[in-house]
């Protein structure tokens, strides 16, 4: 059982505490992961609290089968895909301020996940790849899940997930030059 | 960008509310079987009063046709019934209230249909035509490999699933001009073949 499953499992057994050490672990890449998905920190932030909610008000489907860190990732993928299935396509356009604040907090919260200058050109040249490519970099390099967790996550099988790697890498090779990963 | 405590405060109270949601439906759960246990009784009675006042025939197209709220197999659908003898004796069967495994044929068409895949986020629409096609085809399926809301909720809230859902069915009940289209939604188990 991995360290946040250890919290997780706390939790469930009455230590209120254990809740913040696993927002401490996962808050930030998740909101970031779910912002790929939506493009609003706002939105990615409130589904990223509904991800938490889950695990409280639902404990008895994770049944610790596995990785909590996968888990996370699964519940934020679905609840960002729903919501982009759902919301209207027309959708009210920020003030300028609000927007200068949204990308001040997405620069911090990017800063914070995203350590180093080669990953930070990755995670930029990340935006010009094809949805799935994007996610299954964004979950391989930034949260550092195995190729089975990763195919978890995005539902495919880990050959399919092994593919999408390799394409996505080739793709991003071809817009960073030969640095490329 | 709320704090980490802003964040947690806010999944806290968020929480408080779905457990109180979820409570409700479990209480609102528990009354409907009560009331489905309590009507299908009901129901029984009237078939045994029926047959020994010698009515077989009108018995007969009961089953053929179907009343409001009862269907063949004897069982009432709640919602359609407010508690009075004047509601089943209203004709007409909706698209849900005469299905049962015996009486495949007694079906209302849906006015469309919906066909999710849940583990590849894929969707088709089924309209015209091909309704009746993808009625046919779930109607044949065997029951186990459907599910109600009800049975799926409770499929998920185990540890250890027995049955793996691939699709959500959801069917577009038009009943009339006079009423607002209802949805009515089934899970189908992986591993079937679609039409």
């Amino acid at each position: 059982m991995d360290k946040s499953a250890q919290s997780y499992r706390r939790f469930l057994d009455g230590d209120d505490d254990a809740l913040g050490e696993i927002v401490d672990l996962y808050r930030e890449g998740l909101i970031l992961f779910i912002y790929r998905y939506v493009a609003n920190l706002a939105d990615a932030e409130d589904l990223a609290e509904d991800v938490f909610v889950e695990l409280i008000v639902n404990p008895e489907r994770y049944g610790f089968r596995s990785s909590l860190k996968t888990y996370i990732f699964t519940l934020g993928r679905n609840k960002a895909v729903d919501f982009v299935r759902k919301q209207s396509r027309i959708r009210p356009v920020q003030n300028p301020d609000e927007r200068l604040a949204e990308l001040a907090d997405l620069h911090t919260l990017e800063s914070h996940v995203i350590r180093g200058e080669e990953n930070r050109r990755l995670y930029e040249a990340l935006d010009s790849l094809k949805d799935d490519y994007r996610t299954a970099l964004h979950l391989v390099y930034f949260e550092e899940l195995s190729y089975k967790e990763a195919a978890g996550v995005m539902k495919k099988t880990p050959k399919q997930l092994e593919n999408l790697v390799s394409r996505g890498k080739k793709a991003v090779r071809e817009l960073m030059g030969e640095e490329g990963i | 960008m709320k704090t980490r405590d802003e964040f947690i405060r806010s999944v806290r109270e968020k929480s408080e509310i779905a457990m109180a949601e979820k409570e409700a439906a479990r209480a609102e759960k528990k009354i409907k079987k009560k009331k489905i246990m309590s009507w299908s009784a009901a129901a029984a009675a009237c078939l045994v009063i029926a047959v020994s006042a010698g009515s077989i025939g009108n018995i007969g197209s009961m089953f053929k046709t179907g009343v409001d709220g009862i269907d063949a197999a004897g069982t009432i659908n709640v919602t359609d019934m407010d508690g009075t003898a004047s509601t089943a004796e209203r004709g007409g069967a909706s698209a849900t209230d005469s299905y049962s495994s015996e009486s495949k044929n007694l079906y209302m068409l849906p006015a469309g249909i919906v066909l999710e895949d849940i583990v590849n986020d894929s969707r088709t629409e089924i309209n015209g035509e091909g309704v009746a096609e993808y009625m046919d085809w779930f109607y044949n399926l065997p029951d186990e490999m459907k599910l109600t809301t009800e049975e799926y909720e409770e499929e998920c809230e185990k540890s250890e699933p027995e049955r793996t859902v691939r699709y959500r069915f959801t069917m577009d009940l038009s009943l009339g001009e006079d009423k607002e289209g209802v949805d009515r939604i089934f899970y189908i188990v992986d591993g079937v073949e679609l039409p």
